[in-house]
């Protein structure tokens, strides 16, 4: 049996296991045959490296150090020009709602240690027009590094464990302590996703430098909140995934169309946070509906009209292609917001104490019915 | 900053970035490697680091969702980027006598006629690149600047022993389109 094209390759190259090599040198000790052609793949692949290397361009020294820099730096400047239209950006949105949302509940007495508790158990999309925010935050350059500064350094999150695939639901309920409702779609694979204490460590002058920055001076906080910590509770997730989206799919990558047929659905208890008493969510809410254009008096409106101790509070820019709607889903109301061009969906509800977000690559699926057969 | 970041952002069609300092040190690790084997589609190595750059900055940017192998996933990205530069290089009016001049000024090469024999080889290889599939283009330059077979094939989505059958018929084609070329020229 002669050796193949592709063994006489990997022998050549030093790539096949140890007994692969062993086996093809004594076969080609007595096979001229197989020798001959070994030697035709060497005297090719050595051409083609000399030829490869002769036309590489001059190597100068790299200063990779110099080069990370020059990379910060547009990473810096990026952040600043395409504020909206980055995913990163909207993420940043999506996060400093949630804290806001998740971390500030109104006032409950509690024990002289101040603390009050919160639960999520709905979802609110407010909707915003990117391109008025990118005009406004244009405009307020300075404050945007204050915003940075407060997510880089006055965050921390520990996150307890890692994330497990398991084979079962039964394996699912067993780690995260809830028995998931699952669809029943093919490829499927079942993840738990541990869960996260966040701490957040208020810097009144941070805050407040950013409020003033933004044109919200009645909106800064008390010096009595300086130091004082927001805990918030992200609960253990199950990740169910069907599709190519958890194997090898990548958006990002011009080869991949995998991704075209990605579903996910997260599911998880509600998450919960803890803070300092007296701190005016509404108020905070009120300042954060007018940066994403609101008028003074809708924003008040709208956050008086919003519960904010069990509400999860959701940006979502609308416009271009991004639409968003109410829909009642799984006997509940939820939100669904769909990016025409990606065919991107996403539906989001809470029930029962459990937070649900399903989301669709899969161009056509009816991520609705999905939703509602749950089982 | 996890919250969405772990549990709600991909349901919302955005993706985790990787942590300042995860990210900080793969660039160390990856960029000289990255900066190499790019160089193969550019006249010079500045262009090279402005290509490998961009992968990096792609993958800050617009991370993959799945992140088991990021050295594969910036060695293809950073590939395909090569590529299209070349391309679209070749499509741009006025570039040989910009690419010559940079030559110059930049390789330290004192010898003007050393420089221009090389710029040419270059030019020779990568006509010959141009002309072949993509993928066999990335085989190519990916195993000639060092990468193990399993690392092609993380890098290229593809089975680890199909690399050897591949690779062999990806170096069969450049070295007889570049020896025909060869032939032509003489």
């Amino acid at each position: 049996m002669h050796l193949s094209e592709s063994q006489l390759k990997s022998y050549l190259d030093r790539q096949m296991s140890q007994e692969g090599e062993e086996k093809a040198y004594a076969h080609l000790k007595h096979c001229d045959r197989c020798g001959s052609r070994l030697e035709e793949l060497r005297a090719r692949a050595e051409r083609t490296a000399a030829t490869l290397t002769a036309a590489q361009p001059p190597q100068l020294a790299l200063n990779t150090h110099r080069a990370f820099i020059r990379l910060q730096n547009r990473t810096k400047e990026s952040n600043m020009k395409n504020f909206t239209r980055k995913p990163a950006f909207a993420g940043l949105l999506v996060m400093a709602a949630m804290l806001i949302s998740l971390a500030f509940p109104p006032v409950r007495a509690f024990a002289s240690d101040v603390l009050a508790l919160f639960r999520v158990d709905q979802v609110q999309v407010v909707t915003y027009d990117p391109a008025y925010m990118q005009q406004f935050l244009s405009n307020t350059e300075n404050s945007r590094g204050e915003f940075e500064a407060f997510f880089n350094e006055n965050i921390a999150e520990t996150r307890q464990g890692t994330y497990q695939l398991v084979d079962t639901k039964a394996d699912a309920e067993a780690l995260a302590s809830f028995l998931p409702r699952l669809p029943q779609l093919d490829q499927a694979t079942l993840g738990v996703e541990p869960g996260s204490e966040i701490v957040v460590t208020i810097d009144t002058t941070l805050v407040n430098t950013m409020m003033t920055e933004l044109g919200y001076e009645n909106y800064t906080l008390s010096d009595d909140f300086n130091g004082k910590k927001v805990n918030v509770h992200v609960p253990v997730s199950v990740v169910y995934t069907s599709g190519n989206c958890s194997a090898r799919s990548d958006a990002s990558d011009p080869d991949d169309q995998s991704h075209l047929d990605c579903v996910t659905l997260i599911q998880m208890r509600a998450p919960q946070a803890d803070a300092p008493e007296g701190l005016d969510v509404a108020r905070l809410g009120e300042a954060l509906f007018q940066v994403m254009g609101m008028t003074q008096a809708e924003a008040k409106e709208l956050s008086q009209s919003i519960d904010w101790s069990t509400t999860l509070v959701l940006p979502v820019p609308v416009g271009g292609d991004v639409q968003y709607q109410d829909v009642i889903v799984d006997g509940v109301q939820g939100s669904y917001i769909i990016e025409g061009e990606s065919s991107l969906q996403t539906l989001i509800w809470s029930k029962n104490g459990m937070l649900y977000a399903i989301n669709s690559t899969q161009p056509g699926l009816d991520i609705l019915a999905l939703a509602n057969n749950l089982q | 900053m996890n919250v969405s970041k772990r549990a709600l952002l991909p349901a919302f069609g955005l993706k985790a970035r990787l942590e300042e300092k995860d990210f900080e040190q793969i660039f160390q690790q990856l960029y000289p490697r990255i900066v190499e084997v790019v160089s193969r589609f550019t006249e010079s190595q500045d262009e090279a680091e402005e290509i490998a750059s961009d992968a990096f900055w792609k993958l800050w940017n617009s991370p993959p969702r799945n992140q088991d192998n990021l050295p594969g996933w910036l060695y293809r990205v950073a590939t395909h980027l090569g590529y299209n530069a070349l391309r679209a290089k070749r499509r741009r009016a006025g570039y040989e006598v910009a690419a010559g001049r940079l030559i110059f000024a930049e390789s330290g090469v004192v010898d003007p006629q050393r420089a221009a024999e090389q710029r040419d080889e270059r030019r020779r290889v990568q006509a010959v690149l141009l002309q072949m599939p993509r993928r066999d283009v990335q085989i190519l330059l990916l195993r000639h600047s060092g990468l193990s077979y399993s690392e092609i094939a993380g890098a290229m989505k593809i089975n680890p022993t199909s690399v050897g059958t591949l690779l062999a018929r990806a170096e069969r084609k450049f070295d007889h389109m570049y020896r025909e070329g060869e032939q032509d020229a003489s």
